[in-house]
Formats: C-alpha cells, structure tokens, sequence
C-alpha cells in the first residue's frame, strides 16, 4: 500500500499515525519529516516490537527517494 | 516493508517519496536525534489481548447500532422466554402463578426481558429451569453493550472537549503571540527614545532591555515551536501578522542595540544570542516557503536582521 504526499500530510495531522523513518541515524539527524520516529533498516528485527508494540498501530514507513 | 509484514504489523504503508518527495515540495524538515525511542502510540494502546478484540468491535460500531443491538438483545430475549414458556421448557413465574401464552404471557416476558437487560432485577416476576440461564445470559450481555452506549455518549462528548482545547491551546496562543509582540515592539521604542535622550538613567534602560529581551526570546521560542509543527500551522493571515511583527521587532532592537554603549550583562548576551537562533531557524527551515510565497518577504527580512543581534 502506497501513501501520496498529500495523504501523508492530512493524517499527520491526526496524531494516531506513527511516521517510522528507516534511514540511518546521521541522515535522520541532518533532516526528517517532523514528527517522524527513527528504526534505522538494519535494527528493525531487534528494535520494532520493543518500540512500536501495538501491531495495529498505523505506521507509515519512508525512506530516502523512490524505492 | 516486508520485514514489518513479516514481523505481524497489520496496518504498513509506504510514502513512496520518501524524505526527497518531501524535501521537494518545500516542506520543512526536522533536525536532530531520534529523542523519544518509544513511539507515543505504543504508550496509550498495550499490546491488545482477546478483552481488546471484544472492546475495540464495539469501539467502531456507531451509538446507533449499539442501541440496535441493546433493543434486539431484548426483543430477541423476550421472544425466547415467551417461546420456552410456550412449550413449558422452564418458564416464568409472578407470584405463585406460572406465565402461560397468550397476550398477558408475551407482555410478561417482554417485560421480564426489560428489567434483566437493565440490571434492574425487581424479581416480581423469575425465571424457573433452562429459562435461567437464558436471563443471565442475557443480563451479562445487555449490561455490557448498554455500558457500551453509554460510554460512546460520554467519550463523543470528550472528544468535542479535547478539540477545543486544542483549538485554545493553539490557535488563540498565536493570537495572543502577535498582541505580545506588538507590547514588546511599543517596550523597545519607549527604551530607544529614552536612549537617544541625553543624560537619562543607564541602569533603568539596562533593566528594561534585559526584562524586554527575555520577553522577545520567550514569544520567539513560541512561534518557533508552533511553526515547527506543520499539523497545527495558522492561516496565513495571521502566519503573515506575526512574521511582520517579528520583523519589525527585530528591526527596531537592532536599532536600540546600536545605540545602547553600556556593556552587555551575560543575561542580555544569553537571550540576545537566543534572539538571534531562533530569528535565523525560523526561516531557513521551519515556514515551509511554498506554503505562502509573499509571506518571503518577511522570513528574508528576519533573516537578514538576525545575525546581527548575537
């Protein structure tokens, strides 16, 4: 399931979405979408459930260009 | 993605833009760590167990249909007392009297239904055999979906209360941001003029632009914070008063600071530098350029005035 940009914007405005950024840390450092959490790719095994529990929860997932 | 799948999230997607898409169209970026490791969600909803199933379906019916489901509960129940009393499989009974068919029997049980699904229980008229386990059975599950009813009333009704405030919290804040402002503004030109007089009292300007500097940074920080979060940015009328103001703010301290010759106490140093951060954050990354292209004018504005202030 993709998101459009404009999608991405109006359900950031409610605030049950979860933005996860996958890009490494410096890169989240230098820029993200405000709001977004940062699981770099490579720690998602280990860091997802401990962070993220609810599997239910609405995560919308990004990473640098089109992929 | 798909590991995310694969580790059991149910409700993935994916912004195929990513950061570039965003960066593209002149949205702002945040800086900095990743300071929260736990997502706030998580914290409100614990993992959900069978109970969350079970509450959560009544959760998305609307109030109307758990009030369908209440009364059909009812009616459902009234029609299986008056059946088992019909075929005399238990039964019920008012005083020493057993319920039989008939109009009087059908009203009975439907009354009966009534008074168990509420909980009431005014035990004029009981349940005898296998009808008991129907009445408790239903008491169990009318209580639960009137709860149900009940809550939903109750929770819409926070829901139009938390939106206020949120409305309180940020929209008038930005108002009451540009009316201090303009206090602050009016603070700085009566400072300026006392300035500008010969022999006026130094330690009296020197308090009151260190008291107004402290004000200035505190309202920048403010609009700083709330530009920051794109979810809750202002119309652009008043996006557009306040950077004027702040422009104009900016201006006018610049002004003051060069006329004022005493040396700067650490304090007035400190909420300067302040000043002069937030001034030039404000407008290289927070406004969103795109979002109103004349308001430009004004970011370029501040920023020109803001190095000069630290």
């Amino acid at each position: 399931m993709s998101v459009t940009l404009d999608d991405l914007r109006t359900r950031m405005r409610d605030h049950r979405v979860v933005i996860l950024d996958v890009l490494a840390p410096e890169t989240f450092a230098n820029g993200h979408i405000p709001g977004a959490i940062n699981i770099p790719v490579k720690d998602i095994r280990e860091r997802a459930t401990l962070e993220l529990p609810d599997r239910s929860q609405e995560i919308i997932v990004y990473c640098g260009g089109p992929t | 993605m798909r590991l995310l799948d694969h580790l059991g999230y149910t409700r993935i997607e994916h912004f195929h833009g990513g950061l570039h898409a965003w960066q593209d169209a002149g949205l702002p970026l945040e800086r900095g760590r990743d300071q929260s490791p736990a997502a706030p969600a998580p914290v409100q909803t614990p993992r959900p167990d069978r109970w969350h199933v079970v509450i959560d379906l009544f959760e998305r019916r609307s109030t109307a249909d758990l009030a369908v489901l209440w009364f059909g509960t009812i009616v459902l129940c009234a029609a299986g007392y008056y059946g088992l009393s019909a075929l005399s499989i238990g039964g019920l009974r008012e005083g020493d009297r057993l319920i039989g068919g008939g109009l009087h029997g059908l009203l009975t049980a439907v009354y009966f239904s009534f008074v168990t699904a509420t909980s009431v229980g005014f035990g004029d008229v009981v349940p005898l055999g296998p009808v008991r386990a129907l009445a408790i059975a239903e008491a169990v599950v009318g209580l639960l979906v009137f709860g149900a009813v009940v809550s939903k009333l109750v929770s819409r009704r926070q829901e139009q209360v938390v939106s206020e405030i949120h409305r309180i919290a940020f929209e008038d804040r930005l108002e009451r941001v540009q009316t201090d402002l303009h206090s602050v503004l009016m603070e700085m030109q009566t400072i300026a003029q006392q300035c500008k007089t010969p022999g006026s009292n130094v330690d009296q300007i020197r308090a009151r632009l260190e008291s107004a500097s402290g004000i200035a940074l505190a309202e920048l920080r403010t609009i700083h914070d709330l530009l920051y979060r794109p979810q809750s940015l202002p119309e652009e009328a008043l996006l557009e008063g306040i950077l004027a103001s702040l422009a104009i703010l900016l201006r006018e301290l610049r002004e003051l600071l060069r006329c004022v010759s005493f040396e700067r106490s650490a304090y007035l140093k400190k909420n300067l530098q302040g000043v002069s951060h937030y001034a030039e954050e404000i407008c290289s990354d927070c406004v969103p350029r795109r979002y109103a292209p004349h308001l430009r004018e004004w970011m370029d504005a501040i920023k020109a005035t803001a190095p000069d202030l630290g």
